[in-house]
């Protein structure tokens, strides 16, 4: 079912919590809202779920219309036949597993025996079998989260609403539920919202992303288009590492759309031109840590366009499968992720044009 | 993947959701318990108020609108002496019960002494027992007549206390009212991060100025607070006024009152209302004073969230005196008088002069169980309290829940009015309710059944009730009924299936609270009374009124047994179960 959200604005008082929201999910779609804590996402979620009455927009799924300030209507939650998995699970203390899962069920006056094979059915598709007869809190947490999923697939619900699922979960475990999710929820074919704060979860299970800051929407795509392209700065800082440098335009573009732009002590770098900026102009460009290189000294530059920056290294951080480098780039300190192993305090830091993003500086954030 | 569902197969529209089966019954749920509680808390407030601005009794016809009574109330010189007797009176209980309770708290929480575990079990005793039959054991020891003040008496040819005075009546007020205190400064030490005494110990301080400089003054919002309330409790109080000033010709506000409106044979309405108006004016300005001078108590409470280790102080050989003064304290005021009740319930006469087991006698008892007027008393207040307790303790939870989780429009409005009667004295309930009945065609009906003390104590005992419901309400996450929401449940059901099952355990201590309550009860009761509807609380005041010492004794013992029982017993059934 198709979910149309258009200009939600949500206040608390005078605090404004969502600033002109839009966004669409097709069917069958998996969207994420991703975003730093306080940046609206909740709140999105909990209006489409029918839990918290926005200021003004209008919110339909499919024909039926949820919430329309205009014409003043408000379904209540319990008539828009959404399924929300919350991050604490809610599951119920004082009801056995199979009770809290037919409680849904109940409510639609399935009768008690086919019930029974319902339950039965999604304990199986969430690898629970034979464990309806358990309380909840006789279940580890991991078993809690794919109890909450099941009581909410048990009915079909229209939508799927999922509010940081994975967040109570250790992290080995979450790598683990991640890829469990994603198939269930192909499985079942459901148009599902999914809210997390966790960037590489939204980038691995997301057909497309929502970026919110600060109660508004500040990008729309798919995760590759916002890891490789963020709009702002500020996307580009919540996804993925990255090191943002300050410089300023130098000269028209040279072939091939490359900008020559001047940093700190007065070296340039190459990056891609993706909109005409005069010389002069203060940017900020977005380095990517693991799309840099390191060479040492003397070795030849890889066959791409790019440059050749004399750098000191600072320091070393060792990760395992990597090593992080920080370097002074003209007088920045930037990192750099690479499996080559350089010792000494000097190098070259190879700078990709097409590894590198750059924004007008001061125009958003 | 295991093997394709159904789950897959099944289209949405196989399972579409057609909104819920009533959607108008979460709404006649609410707008039904938020009429009643309107109904039952301020509608009795109204005859009052127009009592009081009426120049003839509210029953009769061609009344005028008048301020005489208020003038009148002014001008009489009774009420003027029993307003400075009152306020003597309360300053002074006030005083007492504060140094009492947070010495209290502090010698039993935060120090070593031996013993105190035992003492505080004690000393919580005056919350359970009814304030009239700790007043009757008082009487019955240290009385003009008392067993221990004729002893006392026969070997120094003189008493050095006399009970039948401001100050004699400020002690017994102040005694009672001490638990109060001690429960308000435990639930502050309780709160408060012990790292705050461990820094002054860490820079050398002994322990007894670290109890002087730190934890005292700690204790002081909590004191400050239950000193409010005690002061009102006091000015409220019937019970020790009444039995040992009216005798001894001190007239105070509540005995006053009482006597004019139920005393006389043609009682002045207006004079009796515009009394109580005042009254109420001056409790609900001191409630408001208690919030401005406190604000809001949790402002005072330390953030930590960990529950922290609490080490008690060392006070060295200080703790044998503290623990003997302590002991002496509980046995002298709390274990003697009730043990006077209840062997004053089984002897004729008691007194140092005749040794008991020549006075022994079962008389009362048996009178106890033969006279139907006794008998009826007993099984009144036990259904009242068991029966009517239970059905009050459902309506706080469902006043709760719209209060606290629902959309209700109005559920600020009723969060306001279901708190009213902490403002309302018993007695000017009791009179309130008095007049409506007076006042309201048909509602005289109910006065020849216990319903109307139902009626009356679900009003009165309402914010007690949700206080004890409303903390556990907390606990319980929002999501938990939320996510019944999304999954097509109504208020009503989510409610019904979801929250009051999980509020169980709270909605058991509201019930227990009160059916305690309910058993001590009686300035209310005092008004509502018939013959048919006798109550315990009462029966034994009229009785010791009438000399009759010994019924009103064991009635005393039987009361406080029953209670006791009570709790006994539920504290068995509500020990933690399957859930953890």
């Amino acid at each position: 079912m198709k979910l149309v959200v258009n200009a939600l604005t949500k206040k608390f008082g005078s605090v404004v919590v969502l600033d002109d929201v839009s966004f669409e999910v097709d069917d069958g779609e998996f969207l994420t809202l991703l975003g730093p804590s306080g940046c609206g996402k909740s709140t999105t979620l909990a209006a489409i779920a029918g839990l918290e009455k926005p200021n003004s927009g209008h919110i339909s799924a499919g024909d039926a219309v949820f919430f329309d300030s205009r014409s003043d209507r408000f379904v209540a939650a319990e008539r828009r036949n959404c399924g929300l998995v919350f991050q604490s699970y809610a599951l119920w203390p004082h009801m056995t597993v199979a009770k809290n899962i037919a409680f849904p069920l109940e409510l639609r006056k399935v009768p008690v025996a086919e019930q029974r094979n319902r339950v039965e059915e999604v304990l199986t598709l969430v690898e629970l079998e034979g464990m309806g007869g358990r309380y909840p809190h006789q279940l580890s947490g991991g078993q809690q989260q794919r109890i909450a999923l099941a009581r909410t697939l048990v009915y079909r619900p229209s939508i799927l609403l999922l509010d940081e699922p994975l967040s109570n979960l250790d992290a080995k475990l979450r790598e683990r539920a991640r890829v469990w999710l994603r198939q269930i929820q192909e499985h079942v074919a459901l148009t599902t919202i999914y809210v997390t704060h966790d960037q590489s979860e939204a980038l691995a299970l997301s057909d497309r992303i929502v970026v919110m800051s600060k109660g508004k929407v500040a990008q729309i795509g798919t995760p590759r288009e916002i890891y490789d392209t963020p709009s702002t700065p500020d996307v580009a800082r919540f996804v993925g590492t990255s090191t943002l440098v300050d410089g300023t335009v130098e000269g028209a573009p040279a072939p091939g759309k490359l900008l020559h732009v001047r940093l700190g002590d007065g070296g340039t770098i190459l990056v891609p031109a993706n909109e005409r900026l005069p010389s002069g102009a203060a940017v900020t460009v977005l380095l990517r840590p693991e799309r840099l290189g390191l060479l040492a000294s003397g070795e030849q530059p890889p066959d791409e366009i790019g440059c050749m920056v004399e750098v000191s290294i600072l320091m070393r951080t060792y990760l395992g499968a990597t090593i992080q480098y920080a370097v002074a780039l003209h007088g920045i300190e930037v990192k750099v992720e690479t499996q080559r192993v350089l010792d000494g305090d000097r190098a070259q830091l190879w700078v990709p044009a097409h590894g590198c993003s750059v924004f007008v500086r001061g125009a958003s954030s | 993947m295991t093997e394709a569902s159904s789950l897959a197969a099944t289209p949405p529209a196989a399972m579409a959701w057609k909104g819920l089966r009533a959607p108008f019954r979460s709404r006649l749920v609410q707008w039904g318990m938020f009429l009643f509680t309107i109904v039952l808390i301020v509608g009795p407030l109204f005859p009052l108020v127009y009592q009081s601005f009426t120049d003839k009794a509210l029953y009769d016809t061609g009344q005028s609108l008048t301020l005489e009574n208020y003038a009148n109330v002014f001008a009489s010189s009774s009420f003027r002496t029993a307003a400075t007797n009152s306020l003597i009176y309360a300053c002074l209980a006030t005083i007492v019960s504060q140094v009492i309770g947070a010495l209290q708290a502090v010698l039993l929480e935060r120090t070593n002494i031996p013993g105190r575990r035992i003492i505080g079990l004690f000393v919580l005793w005056p919350l359970f027992i009814s304030p009239l039959v700790t007043a009757f054991g008082w009487s019955i020891l240290y009385g003009g007549a008392g067993y221990i003040t004729s002893f006392v008496k026969d070997i120094f040819g003189n008493a050095p206390w006399n009970l039948q005075s401001l100050m004699g009546m400020a002690v017994i007020g102040g005694i009672l009212n001490a638990p109060i205190t001690l429960l308000y400064c435990r639930g502050a030490i309780a709160l408060s991060d012990p790292s705050m005494e461990d820094a002054a110990r860490s820079c050398g301080a002994p322990p007894l100025t670290i109890i002087r400089r730190i934890t005292l003054p700690l204790l002081g919002p909590a004191i400050i607070f239950s000193g409010m309330i005690n002061f009102i409790g006091a000015l409220e109080t019937l019970s020790i006024p009444l039995i040992f000033g009216e005798p001894a010709g001190i007239t105070l506000l509540m005995p006053l009152l009482y006597n004019q409106a139920l005393g006389t044979i043609s009682p002045d309405y207006g004079l009796v209302a515009a009394a109580s108006m005042l009254l109420l004016g001056i409790v609900v300005l001191l409630l408001i004073l208690q919030s401005r001078l406190v604000g809001d108590p949790q402002r005072y409470r330390s953030v930590s969230g960990k529950a922290s280790r609490k080490t008690t102080f060392d006070i060295g050989v200080l703790r044998w005196p503290a623990a003997i003064f302590m002991g002496a304290y509980v046995t002298a005021f709390i274990i003697l008088p009730m043990a006077a009740i209840f062997l004053r319930g089984f002897v004729s006469v008691l007194t140092p002069l005749i040794p008991i087991w020549e006075v022994f006698t079962l008389d009362n008892f048996y009178r106890l169980i033969e006279v139907p007027r006794l008998q009826r008393a007993f099984v009144n207040s036990t259904l009242l309290a068991a029966v009517g307790g239970a059905l009050i303790a459902g309506l706080a939870g469902l006043v709760t829940l719209i209060c606290y989780r629902s959309d209700f429009r109005f559920r600020g409005l009723l969060r306001f009015v279901a708190m009213i009667p902490q403002a309302v004295p018993g007695m000017i309930a009791g009179i309130a309710f008095l007049y409506t009945v007076l006042m309201v065609p048909g509602l005289a009906v109910l006065t020849t059944t216990l319903f109307i003390f139902v009626v009356a104590y679900a009003g009165r005992f309402l914010p007690v009730a949700l206080g004890a419901i409303y903390p556990t309400l907390t606990q319980i996450g929002p999501d938990l009924d939320r996510s019944a929401r999304t999954m097509g449940a109504d208020w009503w059901f989510a409610s019904r299936r979801i929250l009051l099952p999980l509020m169980m355990p709270a909605l058991m201590s509201a019930y227990i609270l009160i059916f305690v309550q309910t058993m001590r009860e009686y300035t209310v009761a005092l008004f509502l009374v018939a013959p048919g509807t006798e109550v315990i609380s009462i029966t034994m005041l009229r009785a010791w009124a009438q000399g009759d010492v010994g019924i009103a004794a064991v009635m005393s013992a039987a009361q406080t047994m029953i209670i006791a029982l009570f709790l006994i017993v539920t504290r068995r059934l509500n020990s933690p179960k399957r859930t953890a």
